[in-house]
């Protein structure tokens, strides 16, 4: 079974091809130099969004749907929306808004996840059975309806989009912790530990969990990518952060009525939100590689 | 045998366990919806007397139990209840829908595997090689392809550049098959797409383990052709995996339709869904969770149940 989140998870083995023109090609990782570069160009961004001199987002900067390009002017070189706002702009702030959501819903459901995963896989038996009971119930609703179903019944609003995310991340990182933990817990250490009298809270704490994050850790990136796409998603459908905040979603979904007349209203941020999934995808699975993860979350 | 049908009927019982589960989940969400469900009908205009009438109609204003209770009877019998908005009963509605997102559905998942033993066989034929290389570039790119991107770059190049296909609509399949491939076929690679990136790197991983498998080597010294090898040796056990993973990917894919027909107009289960959330019809809106979810379930179930019978060392190790 996989979750939206983590799709791009390999099975055991998966590198076991011929090793040779791997260890050729590993030596200079320019995919992670270059994926790193634009996670860190749309972080910067996304920080400062205030101090650079970019326009407010919310209001129009020049006449409606100018091509990307027609000015050099920093505020219009993406071009314009439908209503005259800077197309750069809004993709920033929308980076911004997108970029805030996803990360608060990564934090809330790694810790989350990771307590109920520790529980799992350090206590076992009925604690095992019920986390798994817990977590075979979220994934038993698809992502995206689950997440709608929030969104509707709650009300569109940055809090509910931020609960609904978390949930959707929480089995992800339940499952790993679980099984970090399930592996961890058979190492020669934690005998030790147990028969120089250590308590069970301090094993799972001090031993376990700090063991087991490195795994979890790498995970980081590829999750906040399945966030950004579900985030996306829903902006799409009209259920995510309310106007006028910009988000990539919103962006793509108003920019079809005047795909005919102005495509990049819809290409920019497609583009954006393309090479930020792509670049997030490339981090976690090359830091994964080279450090010899190799997890089955499925 | 016992075994393994006391392990069949264990998962059974956590899938009926899961079913109810979400299906309290999504009736209780009624509950918690900001103001009645009667209030959200009759819009801000009605009167407090109109509201308290209109909950007491649908039921609302009994024991949430009470009320869980007679719609799982109903469930049972076939019955989700009448949409306040449109006046027709919610199941006819999905009825009508469904087939409209399995064909896409179907269609997507044909062009994802398609493109994925393609792919993948090429791979796996010279590992580190150009064809790798290609293959590996081409899943990383559909992976970061969400369905809200890919629909709207594919109508621009496709539909408004090129004018190959309309861009938005439907035709059913009674009315020639033409006329409706014609409109099916941008939604439904959308969805495929997607499904490509993900099963295209299994497969590859798969196969590339096997052909380094001692009984590959055994194999290749008797003088078995290379292709040979790769297709009657490899691909046959890989596809087994394969196939059981794409039974589990219907959920997601469910998902990505949702966006799909909202760009598209497609008349589907997620065009419903969409156009009932705008109608804030909370009936429908919840009775298609329930149904999505217990259909998602089921199909996990058949999924897992299917792999212990196919595979006999699944089969052994259940037993044991």
């Amino acid at each position: 079974m996989s979750t939206d989140v983590l799709p791009t998870t390999r099975p055991a083995g998966a590198s076991a091809g011929k090793p040779r023109t791997y260890t050729l090609r590993a030596r200079r990782p320019y995919g992670l130099w270059i994926a790193s570069a634009w996670v860190l160009l749309l972080v910067g961004c996304a920080v400062a969004a205030d101090v650079l001199p970019l326009a407010d987002p919310a209001k129009p900067v020049g006449r409606a749907r100018q091509v990307p390009f027609h000015s050099l002017a920093p505020d219009q070189i993406l071009g314009t929306d439908t209503y005259g706002r800077s197309v750069l702009s809004r993709v920033i702030f929308g980076a911004r808004t997108d970029l805030l959501v996803t990360l608060c819903a990564c934090a809330f459901g790694a810790v989350l996840g990771c307590l109920l995963g520790l529980l799992a896989g350090f206590v076992k038996g009925w604690a095992d059975r019920a986390v798994s009971f817990l977590i075979d119930t979220l994934l038993a609703l698809p992502p995206i309806i689950l997440l709608i179903a929030i969104a509707t019944i709650l009300r569109p609003s940055t809090w509910t989009l931020t609960f609904g995310l978390t949930l959707l991340t929480v089995p992800a990182f339940a499952r790993l912790e679980r099984g970090a933990a399930l592996s961890w817990a058979e190492r020669p250490f934690v005998l030790a530990a147990r028969s120089y009298g250590a308590s069970g809270l301090r094993i799972a704490f001090r031993q376990i969990l700090p063991n087991s994050l490195l795994t979890v850790i790498t995970f980081v990136p590829t999750v906040i990518a399945g966030l950004i796409v579900a985030e996306g998603s829903l902006g799409f459908l009209g259920l995510g952060i309310p106007p006028p905040a910009a988000s990539w979603g919103t962006m793509i979904a108003d920019g079809r009525a005047s795909l005919r007349i102005a495509p990049h209203e819809v290409l920019v941020p497609a583009a954006v939100v393309f090479l930020t999934v792509l670049a997030l995808n490339t981090l976690g699975e090359k830091v994964r590689d080279r450090l010899e993860i190799r997890s089955r979350t499925g | 045998m016992a075994a393994l049908a006391r392990s069949l009927a264990g998962k059974a019982a956590r899938a009926a366990l899961v079913v109810v589960a979400v299906t309290v989940l999504t009736q209780w969400l009624l509950e918690l919806a900001p103001g009645s469900v009667a209030s959200v009908i009759l819009g801000e205009a009605a009167t407090p007397e109109e509201v308290a009438r209109l909950d007491h109609e649908m039921g609302f204003d009994q024991p949430f139990l009470e009320r869980y209770g007679r719609w799982l009877v109903n469930l049972l019998q076939g019955d989700l209840g009448t949409s306040p908005v449109t006046g027709q009963s919610v199941l006819g509605q999905i009825v009508d829908a469904l087939p409209v997102t399995v064909e896409l559905m179907v269609l997507g998942l044909s062009f994802g595997l398609l493109l994925t033993l393609v792919t993948g066989v090429l791979a796996a034929r010279n590992p580190g090689g150009l064809a790798d290389r290609v293959g590996t570039a081409m899943s990383s790119i559909a992976l970061a392809v969400p369905a809200f991107v890919a629909g709207p770059v594919l109508a621009y190049l496709v539909a408004v550049r090129a004018g190959w296909l309309p861009v938005t609509g439907w035709s059913p399949i009674s009315e020639g098959l033409g006329d409706n491939l014609r409109y099916a076929l941008l939604p439904a690679l959308c969805v495929g797409l997607l499904e490509f990136g993900i099963l295209q790197r299994l497969l590859r991983a798969d196969l590339v383990a096997t052909m380094n498998e001692d009984f590959i080597d055994s194999a290749r010294g008797r003088g078995v052709s290379e292709s040979r090898l790769l297709l009657r040796h490899a691909l046959r056990p890989a596809s087994l995996p394969l196939l059981t993973i794409t039974g589990l990917t219907v959920g997601r894919m469910l998902g990505g339709t949702v966006v799909v027909e909202a760009l598209f107009r497609t008349p589907g289960l997620g065009m419903l869904l969409t156009t009932s959330i705008s109608n804030r019809d909370l009936v429908t809106v919840s009775g298609i969770v329930a149904l999505v979810a217990v259909g998602y379930v089921v199909i996990n179930l058949a999924v897992d149940v299917a792999y212990v019978l196919v595979d006999p060392r699944i089969r052994i190790r259940a037993a044991s």
